[in-house]
């Protein structure tokens, strides 16, 4: 079967058709980085988007590695914890972050863990929220709402609701979602079952809870993975209208060993399983293959109103090119790193004066933004 | 470039794209325009357009070693870009023994190198048979490997200190085993930011006048461009015309590399250093203005990896080297590795859609590296 080239998918794209998963995943094959660049451009230009480039001021705080679903990301370092342990220093940490001055967000990450009841976590949204109000909470991911509404027997929506009660703003629908269905044992928990995991998007939806879908990439999967994937958060979309942003970031994978063809696959990692010394971090998902991420998410995902860049993973250099590319927002400053990298030979942390010069560099506005991407307003000198 | 890319260009870069296909030569005032222009793919798409229309699809590394013999530099007060140099007796300057830099030379002569590429500070002392020295005690253990060696600014110090004409000092440089000049030392050109960043050390005249001597007795030289601090993009514009019309009266440079300012640790260190953006236009407009240099370079130490990669599709097509041991950029700061595997920069450039080479010092192939395994959809 022959498929269009990649050419003439972006005129059709252009003219506002709708690429099938062919059409998709020949884009993700062979859609060359300018060419995606510059189709993205033309439809911002046709669009009534803003000019401007959002970010918020934020921290995020580990509530502590232990984890029941030994998904492939830790690959096995993160065993699950004693019952209850680590609960108490994890509350404290997370008051402490969200003391910071001049905080607008924290983000609340940890492992699945089944040992805590769903009131421990109710409990501390409501102290966080009680303590700064004016900070709000960024949590949880679809498979942790499951974790909870199967061990509570309760309706996922039900488990939602009383986050969202106790002070919940927005979801991270984090995880390993477009990793290949060939290595089911990989996916587990994090991934969770399809239908039971956009069901809770959807309620997500429905609750107006807006939900920030991390889409990882160059873990193995093929093309048409990947493009079966982008076009199922675009349905999703369509369906729920609840995801306010993607932000398209390759997970810190070792590359494979050379292996006979001498051939070091960057991009394409075909072993989840982490080298015994990783290569270093610059190489693990090229810039290139980044800034075609972020393009295909504007092209393939066109129902998502934002799309993040990734200062702290891909630096702020590539990061403020990805503007070019169809992002409108850097995400958050993440205060708790103190060595990002800014520029040439300059680390230091994220900072709003930073992001805003970056976001005038490349010819736009910098704008402060609220948990779900709403602006909240210019950001000024 | 593809007619519905074409289409797409913005209308005010249209006469650009039409220079580039008629290969018609761009002036001053393209230069401007594509340095300031709001759309970084169009001129991506310009850069790249140029680049496969002069000189293909292929980009360049080399198996390459550094060596900075000394960083005690007589000028280390005057240049506020540069966290390399120390004055004399200052407690981290250094000088390496020839006997020392025998025994890197050594420890890479299993690693298939091609090129040793040598610069320093200007040392207020070492007598020029040290230079010389080296040279040739490398050559020994390493007859067949090139030794890229000094900047202009070092070979202009050399005339004044040993009190030589620059033509006998590379003459006798070349008798000792020298194959070709590095590009350092160019800074800026236009006097309005020489005088402010390096005020005192060699004008731009003579960087270009060193050069001009060395191409006329048939070596070959590199040539830079240090930006993203207090220049404007006609300070630019200006700097690559100068190097253009060089290029067009001896022939004899190889390739241009714009150099990414680091500020951590110089006196400029209140600046923030160019941007990506800023990066990828000045690659382009480099490309762009310099029709008849076949390498710009993307010198993946001070752009980081993952830049200079992105670099390729803006119109370089040169990643340098390995390199092994750089030292004048990770005392600025460079957080970037110490030396790259030949595997990754030839990853890092089929990744980014071009066909990997492996170069000797004059850009003669060594080996194409295979293509990108055709991923199917």
């Amino acid at each position: 079967m022959s498929t269009l080239s990649a050419e003439s998918i972006l005129e059709r794209l252009l003219s506002g058709s709708r690429p099938t998963v062919a059409e998709a995943a020949e884009l993700v094959a062979r859609g060359d980085l300018i060419s995606l660049g510059m189709v993205v451009g033309e439809l911002r230009r046709r669009s009534a988007a803003a000019g401007t480039v959002s970010f918020t001021l934020d921290r995020t705080v580990d509530l502590g590695q232990a984890c029941d679903s030994g998904c492939p990301y830790c690959a096995g370092t993160t065993p699950p914890a004693a019952p209850g342990a680590g609960a108490e220093p994890a509350r404290e940490r997370a008051a402490q972050a969200a003391g910071a001055p001049g905080l607008r967000q924290v983000v609340l990450q940890g492992g699945h863990r089944t040992d805590l009841p769903l009131s421990f976590y109710t409990g501390l949204l409501a102290e966080l929220r009680h303590a700064n109000p004016g900070v709000a909470r960024v949590a949880f991911s679809p498979s942790e709402v499951l974790t909870w509404a199967q061990a509570a027997n309760h309706p996922a929506a039900a488990v939602l609701a009383e986050l969202q009660a106790a002070g919940l703003d927005a979801m991270l629908a984090a995880g390993g979602e477009a990793l290949p269905a060939r290595r089911p044992e990989h996916r587990r928990l994090l991934a969770g079952p399809w239908p039971e995991w956009e069901a809770v998007i959807a309620a997500a939806g429905e609750l107006g809870i807006p939900v920030i879908a991390p889409v990882p990439f160059g873990l193995g999967e093929s093309p048409r993975e990947r493009a079966e994937y982008l076009l199922r958060l675009q349905r999703l979309q369509e369906q729920t209208g609840a995801i306010a942003a993607l932000l398209p970031f390759a997970p810190a994978v070792a590359p494979p060993q050379p292996g006979e063809g001498d051939e070091l696959r960057l991009a394409d990692a075909g072993d989840l399983a982490p080298a015994a010394s990783p290569a270093p971090a610059e190489l693990m998902a090229t810039g290139h293959e980044y800034l075609r991420m972020v393009a295909l998410c504007r092209l393939l995902v066109p129902g998502v109103a934002h799309v993040s860049a990734s200062p702290m993973t891909q630096g702020a250099k590539v990061a403020q090119v990805a503007l070019a590319c169809g992002a409108d927002d850097f995400g958050g400053t993440q205060e708790q790193f103190e060595l990002a990298e800014l520029a040439a030979g300059r680390v230091g942390p994220m900072t709003a004066p930073e992001f805003a010069r970056l976001i005038r560099d490349a010819g736009f506005r910098p704008a402060l933004r609220d948990a779900g991407f709403r602006t909240v307003g210019e950001f000024g000198e | 470039m593809s007619q519905l890319m074409a289409g797409l260009l913005p209308r005010d870069l249209y006469d650009i794209y039409e220079k580039v296909m008629s290969d018609q030569r761009l002036g001053a005032a393209d230069g401007i325009k594509l340095l300031t222009h709001p759309d970084l793919f169009a001129v991506g798409a310009l850069g790249e357009l140029a680049r496969r229309r002069r000189v293909g699809d292929y980009a360049y590394f080399n198996n390459a070693g550094y060596i900075n013999y000394s960083n005690v530099c007589v000028l280390s007060q005057v240049c506020k870009f540069c966290a390399f140099g120390k004055k004399k007796g200052e407690a981290d300057g250094y000088e390496f023994a020839i006997a020392e830099m025998v025994e890197k030379a050594r420890r890479w002569t299993d690693l298939g190198i091609t090129e040793i590429h040598m610069v320093g500070g200007l040392h207020p002392d070492l007598p020029f048979e040290y230079y010389t020295g080296f040279i040739r005690a490398i050559k020994e253990i390493l007859p067949s490997v090139h030794l890229k060696c000094f900047t202009a600014v070092e070979l202009d110090f050399f005339a004044r200190k040993f009190r030589m004409d620059v033509g006998e000092v590379l003459d006798r440089l070349q008798a000792a085993g020298h194959g070709s000049i590095t590009g350092g030392g160019a800074e800026m050109m236009h006097p309005e930011v020489h005088n402010v960043i390096c005020k005192g050390k060699m004008p731009a005249e003579r960087y270009l006048e060193v050069h001009r001597i060395a191409h006329r007795k048939g070596i070959r030289s590199n040539c830079t461009m240090l930006y993203g601090h207090i220049e404007e993009p006609y300070h630019i514009v200006d700097h690559l015309l100068r190097l253009r019309d060089l290029q067009d009266e001896t022939g004899g440079f190889q390739c241009f590399v714009p150099l990414a300012f680091h500020p951590t640790h110089t006196e400029l260190g209140h600046l923030p250093g160019p941007t990506g953006w800023q990066d990828l236009r000045v690659i382009a407009t480099s490309r762009l203005l310099l029709d008849n240099f076949k390498y710009i370079k993307a010198y993946w130490v001070m752009l980081s990896p993952r830049m200079a990669q992105v670099s390729l599709n803006w119109g370089a097509n040169d990643l340098d080297g390995t390199i092994r041991e750089e030292r004048i950029y990770h005392f600025a700061g460079a957080n970037t590795p110490l030396e790259q595997s030949g595997q990754e920069l030839a990853a890092l450039i089929r990744g980014a859609g071009l066909v990997p080479v492996e170069r000797d010092s004059y850009y003669g192939v060594i080996r194409e590296h295979a293509l990108a395994q055709e991923v199917s959809a």
